[in-house]
């Protein structure tokens, strides 16, 4: 195979995992009680959700029953529904950031929108949609 | 040195698999330093020490997991490379590829060999194909079975290691005519249980007297099966099921059996030999046991073992009874069965020879 059908499958294998794990996500956001456990697992007691998108309004909907969600952001200041949430464009967001999670609920752009993040994150606060359904919690002490 | 771990070791089924990779993360420890493990879940690839999280990564397909793999070999420091094989594609040979040139010492753990029966590959046509070429980057393997090569590539037969700590002893159970079995799973289809059943039905169904009574310890898919077998043989007051139990409990349950059943149904996946975690398991635990197929960890010469045939013959349950009156003649079985669980099953004992294989210049492992 050479490098650019290499590529090739690359992007056809990275576009089925996305697909298959908002699915699989999407299907766990159901389970209202389980994304509760989770929140109380990661220790969130104050987030803000990036993604205007149906799974950020999701877990904005499950989220504020256990935690304190400062608002969803969006870097295009949209948001799915007519749901009444406080919504805020990033450059918002870097204005009256004082260090809660942010959890992330774009799988396809988790990478483009962490760099934009660490500008004024700590990566350790930016915390995928998929990571807090199904990954592991960690101390912040223990990364290198 | 990293073991790589694809699998998401955040579920409930693989709390097995997790306590075994822990386990012999603490045993490489010792001997070649600082070892760490990874996993995949969530689209994260994490890597731990001592099972905790010390970095983290994005990722969304095991190509991603490769290339921070390699970010964190050199972040890390780490000399060599022990590979817990999940399947074959274009990335991995790629991956091996570049360990090779960066002159990594890499040994692959098949877990199961041959897997082809068993579930799952999500592709298997693209690892049947790829896996034929894994023998041009690595030089070293691992399996629990009995293979000299593995896919052409030289192999170190392991046996199931066992945690002593975990497993202890058993009590002495008095004698009352009884003769209580045991068997301890999450019950799949090669546990093969099925044949304890049958043979239990064919020994009343032909006048015999002892009370056998089998204790089924475990979830699994194979339960609702063994339940319909129960309720067509009418054996309610011969065959208990218990669910999952652990510790003290466990224990108990141990305590109050005579004979443990491996595993019976090998014949299922195409399988001869195999090195079960519940070998060692009993062993440890001073169970004698019986099993159907040519275990690596323990030979049918020692007398706290029967092999029974590896096919879907019911168990001959006066062969079982016969055993059960040589084990308790008078032996103390506990103690050397507890014995040869120390000399030979322990994860130290076992992956000596990966250690060497790891730890010095040598290009082939055999």
């Amino acid at each position: 195979m050479n490098k650019i059908e290499k590529q090739i499958l690359e992007e056809y294998s990275i576009n089925y995992s996305i697909a298959a794990m908002s699915y699989e996500i999407m299907g766990i956001m159901i389970d209202a009680r389980y994304v509760e456990e989770r929140l109380r697992e990661f220790n969130i007691s104050s987030m803000y959700i990036y993604g205007g998108t149906y799974m950020g309004v999701q877990l904005y909907k499950i989220g504020k029953k256990v935690s304190n969600v400062c608002g969803i952001v969006d870097k295009y200041g949209k948001i799915v529904g007519n749901e009444k949430i406080s919504l805020m464009m990033l450059d918002e967001l870097s204005r009256v950031y004082k260090g809660e999670k942010i959890v992330v609920t774009s799988i396809r752009f988790f990478k483009e929108i962490c760099s934009e993040l660490e500008m004024f994150v700590d990566r350790e606060n930016i915390i995928g949609i998929g990571e807090l359904l199904l990954g592991r919690t960690w101390e912040k002490n223990n990364l290198v | 040195m990293l073991y790589m771990c694809y699998s998401n070791l955040n579920e409930k089924n693989t709390v097995g698999v997790k306590k075994k990779i822990r386990a012999q993360c603490h045993a490489f420890e010792k001997r070649v330093g600082r070892t760490y493990y990874t996993f995949f879940a969530g689209h994260t690839f994490y890597l731990l020490h001592d099972d905790k999280v010390v970095d983290r990564g994005f990722a969304l397909t095991k190509k991603m997991c490769n290339d921070i793999a390699l970010e964190w070999l050199i972040k890390y420091a780490i000399k060599s490379v022990y590979i817990r094989y999940s399947f074959s594609d274009v990335w991995f040979l790629d991956f091996l590829e570049e360990l090779k040139k960066r002159c990594f010492k890499v040994v692959i753990e098949f877990p199961t060999i041959p897997y082809d029966g068993e579930h799952g590959c999500a592709r298997p046509v693209e690892d049947r194909y790829y896996r034929e070429q894994l023998c041009q980057h690595v030089n070293c393997c691992t399996t629990y079975a009995n293979y000299k090569a593995v896919f052409k590539i030289p192999c170190i037969p392991l046996v199931n290691g066992v945690d002593l700590e975990e497993n202890k002893s058993k009590e002495y159970r008095e004698k009352d005519g009884s003769i209580i079995l045991v068997a301890v799973a999450i019950m799949e289809k090669w546990h093969g249980y099925e044949r304890v059943i049958q043979g239990m039905h064919e020994y009343y169904s032909n006048g015999g007297k002892v009370n056998i009574i089998f204790k089924l310890v475990g979830d699994g898919e194979q339960i609702p099966y063994y339940n319909s077998l129960v309720e067509r043989y009418g054996l309610w007051n011969h065959v208990h099921f218990y669910g999952k139990l652990e510790g003290k409990e466990l224990d108990n349950v141990y305590d109050e059996s005579d004979i443990a059943v491996g595993v019976l149904g090998m014949y299922k996946v195409g399988r001869q030999s195999a090195a079960p975690i519940k070998t060692g398991e009993y062993c440890a635990r001073g169970i004698p046991f019986i099993y159907g197929y040519d275990d690596v960890s323990v030979t049918k010469n020692h007398y706290f073992v029967q092999q029974v045939s590896n096919d879907a013959t019911p168990i001959d349950i006066n062969k079982v009874i016969e055993f059960y009156k040589r084990v308790y003649s008078g032996k103390d079985f506990i103690k050397d069965m507890r014995q040869y669980a120390m000399a030979n099953l322990t994860w130290d004992k076992i992956l000596a020879t990966v250690v060497k294989y790891l730890s010095t210049s040598e290009m082939n492992c055999n």
